[in-house]
């Protein structure tokens, strides 16, 4: 071995320090380093498939909320459409309600026209008649003289019925 | 029975008053002039009350013609005053 150029105790001592960096390496590093890599990667999956878990909620709840939005939706242009309904219909009433009651003002306006005409055509006629026989008075003051007076007087005796007036 | 003196002498009043009243009613004639006796002739003769009556005559100068006689609470209205107060009414009544 030795004609080999090889020293063998040489290649022992190599051997032995290659198997104690062997065991060393196994023991101490390569182990941990490994366990650790598993750990990440473990890890890594369990972040994606939370993350897997979180989208399909995400989308789950992207859904109902959709959904509820729709359902919202739906429910405000029912109460829309109810509210305008009802206003329309308050809207009629109130316009019905109006236009009744101006009806009314328009016939007791009317009314009240008529009467005050009445009552000024009935006020004309007394002043009619008051200053026809105010006129004719006149007329007649100055018209009369005694002898006239004295002949109606005479007229009036002569065409007065026999008056009985008891005591 | 006693009866009240004041209520004595209030009817003690009231039965003269009329005793007195009895004997001659007093009758008022109004007329635009002072009638003549005559006219007041006249008018007895219709108007039988003015044969027993106190008779005064009074001149009115609102009274057109006619007359108006007057006894107690009664009036009899013939004066032309009152046609026209008639054609009054009737002219309002009828316009």
């Amino acid at each position: 071995m030795e004609n080999l150029g090889l020293d063998v105790k040489l290649i022992v001592s190599q051997i032995v320090s290659f198997a104690i960096f062997y065991f060393i390496f196994r023991r101490f590093i390569s182990a941990p380093l490994l366990k650790f890599l598993k750990q990440q990667k473990e890890d890594e999956e369990l972040r994606e498939k939370l993350a897997e878990e979180l989208e399909e909620r995400k989308s789950v709840l992207e859904e109902k909320d959709r959904k509820m939005n729709k359902e919202r939706k739906a429910a405000l242009d029912a109460a829309l459409a109810q509210g305008k309904k009802d206003a329309e219909k308050v809207k009629n009433e109130l316009i019905e309600d109006a236009k009744k009651q101006a009806e009314a003002i328009i016939l007791r306006g009317k009314e009240q026209i008529e009467e005050e005409k009445q009552k000024l055509y009935k006020d004309m006629r007394k002043k009619i008649a008051q200053v026809s026989v105010m006129l004719v008075e006149s007329a007649l003051k100055d018209y009369l003289t005694v002898d006239a007076q004295k002949e109606i007087t005479k007229n009036i005796t002569k065409n007065l019925p026999k008056i009985k007036i008891s005591e | 029975m006693r009866i009240d003196p004041v209520l004595k002498e209030e009817l003690k009043q009231y039965l003269l008053k009329k005793t007195k009243d009895e004997q001659k009613p007093r009758v008022v004639i109004r007329a635009a002039y002072a009638l003549s006796d005559q006219e007041i002739e006249a008018l007895k003769e219709k108007i039988q009350i003015l044969n027993k009556a106190d008779i005064v005559v009074e001149k009115s100068t609102d009274i057109l013609a006619g007359f108006i006689i007057q006894f107690d609470s009664s009036v009899i209205d013939l004066s032309l005053n009152s046609e026209l107060q008639s054609l009054e009414h009737t002219l309002y009544e009828t316009a």
